[in-house]
């Protein structure tokens, strides 16, 4: 069963789901804009996103499509025609290339077997092949973009699996801090007379 | 008004104004949020309607207010309730509330109506969709709900000095947008002209509520005695406003949106820089000025708290404006410059409180050079979090030590310097702030202190080999936060606040003064170090009224004959 959430309750749900699951703040909120960047354009960023939470994935960073997706993103890799490189959950490194073809306003197609996205300077987004959400593959980043491909539009609502969306509830409930009574006493407006 | 060009002051320094004793002395001017909104209804010429009133004897049913633009309608429904006393809570964990609202895009269907009714009375625990642009929730005053409606009742209008003491008949214990609740995201609609200004779709829904409220009021107390009963006078019944109480939730908003807080804070700096930069005040500029100046000396007087140190703030405030109306008094607004030299008195003569009281009121004489900034205060935030990972690691050193000297002087092995933690709690999902000696909290904390991040991360710096930032952030993904922040910040001049933002002396109440003053609420009234009340659209004209009313000239109180 799926239910329709805003794109901000997305982010925010993966944002606090990445950190839950360890990521630091920084990658955390970048797996937050990807996510909500995905969930936009009907893309399985949800799934995606606890893919990559899973902890037996996150063993090794080079693999870590959050990790990578920032690497390339901030520019430490050239865009051009890297050698391919595995990468769990790769639908997860979709909008950092797209962000890097916007920032070097260069063409970019990053395709696995089973599905290629081409991503354009002007942030626009086309994909071929079903298999957009592995659980791993070969991901190849080229400049020459191929042919074929069909245009994904931008929305502004995410419709998410609800057994997805509690999972990463679960994640995201890690960084909640448990209640005390030092913690209820110290609320705003806490152990004060509001009634009036 | 000739020759304000020659030479323009400059803007403030974000040393001096991002400062959190500065920050909590902020007062409400021509840039906030609801001065903004009612000059747009007013100059567009909106148009409003009470499409359903549909509530019994003892308050309980549902109303629907629309206001109609030039493009669009805006709806505020209302589901009003009857609740007993013990159940009145301001805060966040309270579950049930006297009224519960929804801003709803266009005109609702008796459907919508009805999918509302079965949600928004339940506010966290219901969903709402992309129809709808806020989720609200109020509670009626019990120091003057009941007196207010047995005046009414018996034919009597109540007291002014009664109205005063409280200054609402309900208060909003939150005011939810920005997709919150299944709502539509802000993005869904930041590309109306009605709402490229910050927080208008919030601002429009505490307008509406406070039509609503003043209706209800009277209702209840024509149902309770028909034949008695009377309705409040048009002029007392402006001076009741809405209630907001505002806790800790509100507070890491500001650290969360530094961009947001820089254009705020921007467009307010460079309207002072406009003003001071004034050659020649005319005979009309100077007597806004005294008028405002006189009336501000009457809203200080009937700002009434309990806190202790906002005792002392007014107070300084009433000292502060007596000085100031002498100074003008005896020096004069003629010469060169005049604006540019009670300014630079000020900051020797004046309290920060004052000081910053004084800002607002030199904004008031010059709508065509203050107004059109209010096109500046929102911000696309998206396209400025990507971390340029090619700046030299060299240069995000320098920009540290340029903005954050501030933070790299302070002593963080000192206890007192990182002794609150900023958390969220599982009980209520909201964000708290607890004593890290007391509470075991660090494996839960937020990262809002700045401060002590980038000197955490300046520390590294000093340390890495890695060239770029890029190659840094690989070594130290911990610092990631912290880098992005420093980029934004060295583009942004007033978009960090310039002090410890966890330090055992930090009163969350200034974070939220300074965002409420935005908001244009005026007569902060701090319940204790982390929960502050104020008084929403006090004086405004209602719907019905703004058309003839003068233009954005509503938020501070008219003089009485005696000129008091």
């Amino acid at each position: 069963m799926t239910a329709v959430w805003s794109l901000n309750e997305i982010q925010s749900l993966a944002q606090k789901a990445a950190r839950g699951a360890g990521y630091d703040f920084g990658l955390a909120e970048d797996a937050g804009q990807a996510v909500r960047w995905l969930l936009a354009r009907d893309l399985p960023g949800a799934d995606a996103l606890l893919t990559a939470c899973d902890v037996s994935r996150r063993a090794a960073t080079e693999h870590c499509p959050l990790t990578v997706g920032c690497a390339w993103s901030d520019g430490l890799f050239e865009t051009k025609d890297s050698t391919p490189r595995s990468v769990a959950s790769p639908l997860l490194l979709v909008p950092f290339l797209s962000w890097t073809a916007q920032r070097t306003k260069t063409s970019l197609c990053v395709s696995w077997p089973g599905a290629a996205f081409a991503l354009s300077p002007d942030g626009g987004v086309k994909l071929r092949g079903q298999t957009v959400n592995p659980k791993g593959a070969e991901v190849r980043v080229e400049t020459a973009i191929p042919e074929g491909l069909i245009e994904l539009h931008e929305g502004h609502r995410a419709s998410v699996d609800c057994a997805i969306y509690v999972a990463l509830g679960e994640l995201a409930g890690r960084t909640y801090a448990p209640p005390t009574e030092a913690s209820r006493q110290s609320g705003a407006g806490a152990g004060l007379t509001d009634n009036d | 008004m000739q020759d304000r060009q020659l030479g323009k002051v400059n803007t403030r320094d974000p040393n001096v104004v991002m400062r959190l004793a500065r920050l909590g002395s902020f007062h409400q001017s021509r840039l906030s949020f609801m001065r903004v909104l009612l000059r747009r209804l007013k100059a567009e010429a909106w148009t409003f309607e009470r499409r359903l009133f549909d509530i019994d004897a003892v308050g309980v049913g549902a109303a629907v207010y629309s206001a109609t633009g030039p493009e669009r309608s805006y709806s505020l429904v209302a589901f009003s309730n009857d609740l007993p006393p013990e159940k009145r809570s301001d805060r966040v964990i309270a579950t049930e509330w006297d009224a519960t609202f929804t801003l709803f895009d266009g005109v609702p269907e008796v459907a919508d109506i009805e999918r509302l009714s079965k949600n928004i009375p339940y506010q966290e625990s219901g969903r709402v969709s992309q129809s709808e642009l806020s989720v609200s929730r109020a509670n009626r005053s019990a120091r003057l709900w009941d007196y207010v409606v047995e005046c009414l009742a018996s034919g009597a209008q109540p007291s002014p000095d009664k109205i005063q003491d409280v200054g609402y008949l309900m208060r909003t214990t939150a005011v939810y947008g920005s997709g919150k609740l299944g709502a539509a995201d802000r993005e869904w609609t930041s590309n109306r002209e009605e709402f490229l200004a910050p927080f208008q779709i919030e601002m429009l829904t505490v307008y509406l509520i406070r039509a609503f409220v003043m209706d209800l009021v009277e209702h209840m107390a024509r149902a309770r005695a028909p034949e008695t009963a009377v309705v409040l006078e048009p002029r007392l019944r402006r001076r009741f406003g809405i209630g907001n109480s505002t806790g800790l939730g509100m507070a890491p908003f500001l650290i969360n949106h530094p961009i947001l807080l820089n254009n705020w804070i921007a467009a307010r700096e460079e309207a002072l820089a406009r003003v001071r930069s004034v050659q020649m005040a005319d005979a009309s500029a100077q007597s806004v000025f005294r008028d405002r100046l006189s009336r501000a000396q009457k809203n200080a007087a009937l700002w009434t708290t309990t806190h202790d140190i906002q005792k002392q703030k007014v107070s300084s405030l009433v000292s502060d404006l007596r000085a100031l109306s002498d100074h003008v008094e005896n020096t004069g607004l003629a010469g060169e410059r005049p604006w540019d030299r009670l300014w630079l008195w000020a900051e020797t003569a004046l309290s920060i409180e004052g000081q910053e009281q004084l800002v607002s009121l030199l904004f008031e004489p010059y709508p065509e050079l203050v107004d059109g900034l209010s096109d500046c205060l929102a911000a696309d935030e998206v396209p400025h979090m990507r971390i340029d990972g090619r700046m030299s690691a060299d240069r995000l050193s320098t920009i540290v030590r340029d903005v954050y000297g501030w933070a790299l002087k302070i002593d963080w092995q000192d206890p007192k310097a990182q002794a609150r933690v900023w958390y969220v709690s599982e009980e209520k999902l909201e964000p708290r702030l607890g004593e890290r000696d007391e509470e075991d909290l660090n494996d839960y904390e937020q990262p809002l202190g700045p401060g002590r991040d980038v000197a955490r991360m300046f520390a590294d710096l000093q340390k890495t080999d890695a060239e770029t930032v890029a190659a840094f952030l690989m070594r130290h993904p911990e610092h990631r936060h912290a880098a992005r922040r420093a980029q934004i910040v060295a583009r942004f001049p007033y978009a960090e606040i310039r002090d410890n933002t966890i330090d055992a002396d930090m009163l969350p109440i200034d974070l939220l003064r300074a965002k409420l003053s935005y908001f244009g609420a005026a007569h902060f009234d701090p319940r204790s170090d982390r929960w502050v009340r104020v008084n929403m659209f006090q004086n405004a004209p209602f719907p019905h009224e703004l058309a003839g009313a003068a233009s954005d000239d509503w938020t501070l109180p008219e003089l009485d004959e005696t000129g008091r």
